[in-house]
């Protein structure tokens, strides 16, 4: 089995060349350092396989998933070696490319070159002598190509499938490497002889890029600037209300008719109330809330893809350093809005040891996607729909407020942490910032559903289970005979809320809430298809309006304002999510930093809901 | 003078990077801050003016003012 692998700096399409050569769909951004773990797949129509590294400017290699790229080119990673390189190049940023090829030409090792995004640098009326650069690396075949497109990918796939017949020379890296890589005199002479080469290959320079520069001058003005990222943040959380609305309807609907049927074709017992109570109420529930994960990442990737990331980075540096955060953190703050877990494992591009820590145990404060189901079933309770101001309305308002708290309390935390526990040396910035790029919708809209996917998968087995088990949970060993109250009063999940419903009284719950939340702790979306089969088995016959409007109504009429603020409060700070914790385990190679993460947590949570309650009481 | 102090849209020559430490010295001159660069503060972030956005060798650089301070330059005479 022959292994190709990726290399090349930060941003340079690495990833979205991968996907197009191995028919996968990883997710990529517009901003250097998405890619922090590899990732393999095989080569269409072939039993070649292909490895997508991390990128790397340099190979004096500073984080962890630079790390990873630099074993695999010194022929030095534990599992296997790598048979070729394909260096992958962005066409209209050519010099520290070309810095990287000359690093892997002096140890020697085969590679050949993608030169990639050739349909932009070619609109941008550049001309290179692709001979000359050949010649200047070592008789490397180069392919142009646009990984977008498509352009030139055939040629490389053909190719990569004859090049390997051959066997691969051994490299030869000189012991001191590594750290005459770092001396300036080797960077300032390396960088004269790249400089020599472009000037020797191009033909026609390249013209400066008017879009991002135009761009630039709204986008990262001084006032207007700021202004833009908290109308782009208020209308994204505008339109993720007013697009999902119809969509929710429609799946409600759905469901209601579902369980309609079910109702009426069952006799009445077990196997009924498991269907409609437990699996419909359930995993119906959470379905629901599938448009609104669609959309958040559709918007959040379209954002991306567009070069946004790289303008917040720029802009929130400064506030970020304060906090003891590098400008790099940027990228796990706001990939945990999508989910922690990716979030906590591109900390990876951070080299400062504290500062990695420290974002990794921040980061998962800021708003996941499973929070999101909560979040809407409390608003829709508490906030009216028809209020609003001008365009936006104040649910969205709530909502927005709500992610803002997110991002506030991660800042807090690290700050509060850097002056006490953890204190990191100075943060830094020192960056590269793309330009802004066309977004490819159609990758777009790929990426965001595949997140509707995953969240439907989660539904249809995680969510699944734990909505069979809750309702074995509150509907055995059933009433006595004699019973005064509903039959979920003498459940086994009654019993255990009732157990545990002292520890959460100071914040307002009763056994039917803390029922419902124990559950979640598992993962924070099970809240929701928990309360729902809790409600369905209370069996309260009231109109069937569709699963959230009753839902909405049960809460609604039966708890105060002060208990579903403080739900919301909970929700906000609580470490509601298994996953979070096994990977801060992984990534941070042991129990100490988890169990930490968890305490302060759950701290926060019960003490700032219980404040919340108390104050509204 | 300093780039740290550099006016916005006007061409500089970097003279020197005065500072001790070798490896970020190295990651500066890396990422094009080399004696006799031409280079070109385009704006700063809003508030307060840090970090600073560069042009540097055709790219475009995100750079803390902590670490501008440490590149000597000269103005480019016209």
């Amino acid at each position: 089995m022959s292994l190709i692998a990726l290399v090349g700096l930060p941003n340079s399409g690495k990833s979205s060349l991968f996907n197009t050569l191995t028919n996968s769909r990883q997710r990529i951004a517009n901003f250097p350092g998405i890619t922090t773990e590899k990732k393999l797949g095989a080569l269409k129509n072939t039993k070649l396989q292909v490895v997508d590294l991390p990128g790397v400017y340099t190979l004096d290699a500073a984080s962890l998933d630079e790390k990873v790229t630099r074993d695999y080119i010194f022929d030095k990673a534990n599992e296997e070696q790598a048979d070729l390189f394909v260096l992958v190049m962005d066409a209209t940023n050519l010099k520290k490319s070309i810095y990287l090829a000359l690093q892997l030409k002096e140890i020697g090792q085969r590679f050949v070159l993608a030169l990639n995004m050739i349909d932009l640098s070619n609109k941008r009326g550049q001309k290179l002598d692709l001979a000359k650069l050949s010649y200047h690396l070592g008789g490397v075949k180069i392919f142009p190509l646009s990984a977008t497109t498509g352009e030139g990918i055939q040629n490389l796939v053909d190719s990569l499938s004859e090049k390997l017949e051959d066997e691969k020379p051994k490299i030869d890296v000189p012991k001191d490497f590594q750290t005459q890589i770092k001396q300036t005199d080797y960077v300032k002479n390396k960088l004269a002889e790249v400089q020599k080469i472009v000037d020797d290959i191009t033909l026609s320079k390249i013209a400066p890029d008017g879009l991002t520069e135009r761009l630039d001058k709204i986008f990262l003005h001084p006032w207007l600037g700021p202004l833009i990222l908290f109308f782009t943040l208020l209308t994204m959380f505008q339109l993720l209300f007013s697009w999902s609305d119809p969509f929710m309807g429609w799946i409600e609907f759905g469901f209601e008719g579902l369980g309609n049927i079910v109702s009426s074709t069952l006799p009445d017992g077990y196997l009924k109330s498991l269907i409609v109570d437990g699996i419909i109420a359930g995993v119906g529930g959470i379905l629901v809330f599938l448009p609104h994960i669609v959309f958040l990442f559709l918007i959040i990737y379209f954002l991306e893809d567009f070069g946004y990331l790289g303008r917040v980075a720029f802009s929130l540096d400064y506030f970020m350093r304060k906090m003891g955060l590098p400008g790099k953190a940027v990228v796990p703050m706001l990939s945990s809005h999508a989910c922690a877990i990716p979030g906590i494992m591109s900390a990876r591009i951070i080299e400062d040891h504290r500062q990695r820590l420290l974002t990794m145990l921040v980061s998962p404060l800021t708003t996941c996607s499973a929070r999101l189901p909560v979040y809407t079933l409390l608003i829709a309770v508490m906030i009216p729909d028809d209020r609003a101001f001008g365009p936006f309305g104040l649910q969205a308002l709530t909502l927005f407020g709500l992610y803002s708290l997110g991002i506030v309390s991660a800042f807090a935390i690290a700050f509060i942490a850097k002056k006490t526990y953890l204190p990191t040396s100075p943060a830094h910035l020192l960056m590269e910032l793309p330009s802004y790029r066309m977004p490819n919708v159609k990758k777009v809209i790929t990426q965001a559903l595949m997140k509707g996917w995953i969240f439907v998968k989660k539904a249809g087995t995680v969510i699944f289970v734990l909505s069979v088990i809750i309702w074995g949970l509150v509907t055995f060993p059933g009433a006595p005979a004699d019973a005064d109250k509903p039959a979920i009063h003498y459940s086994y999940a009654a019993a255990i809320g009732k157990t545990f419903e002292p520890i959460f009284r100071p914040l307002g719950y009763d056994w039917k809430l803390t029922t419902a939340l124990i559950p979640s702790f598992a993962a924070r979306e099970v809240m929701v298809s928990a309360m729902g089969t809790v409600y369905a088995v209370d069996g309260d016959d009231s109109e069937e309006e569709g699963f959230l409007k009753d839902l909405s109504s049960i809460l609604n009429s039966q708890y105060s304002l002060a208990t579903l603020m403080s739900l919301l409060i909970w929700f906000v700070f609580a470490p509601q999510c298994i996953s979070t914790f096994a990977v801060l385990k992984r990534e941070t190679g042991g129990y100490k930093y988890p169990l930490i993460f968890m305490g302060y947590t759950l701290a926060m949570a019960y003490i700032l809901a219980a404040l919340t309650y108390l104050l509204l009481k | 003078m300093t780039l740290d102090k550099a006016k916005k849209n006007i061409s500089y020559t970097i003279e020197a990077l005065e500072l001790e430490d070798e490896y970020l010295q190295a990651r500066l001159v890396h990422f094009g801050f080399c004696p006799g660069v031409e280079v070109r503060v385009k704006r700063w972030a809003p508030i307060f003016k840090d970090p600073l956005l560069v042009e540097v060798d055709g790219s475009q650089i995100m750079i803390s003012r902590d670490h501008a301070k440490f590149l000597r330059i000269s103005e480019v005479s016209a």
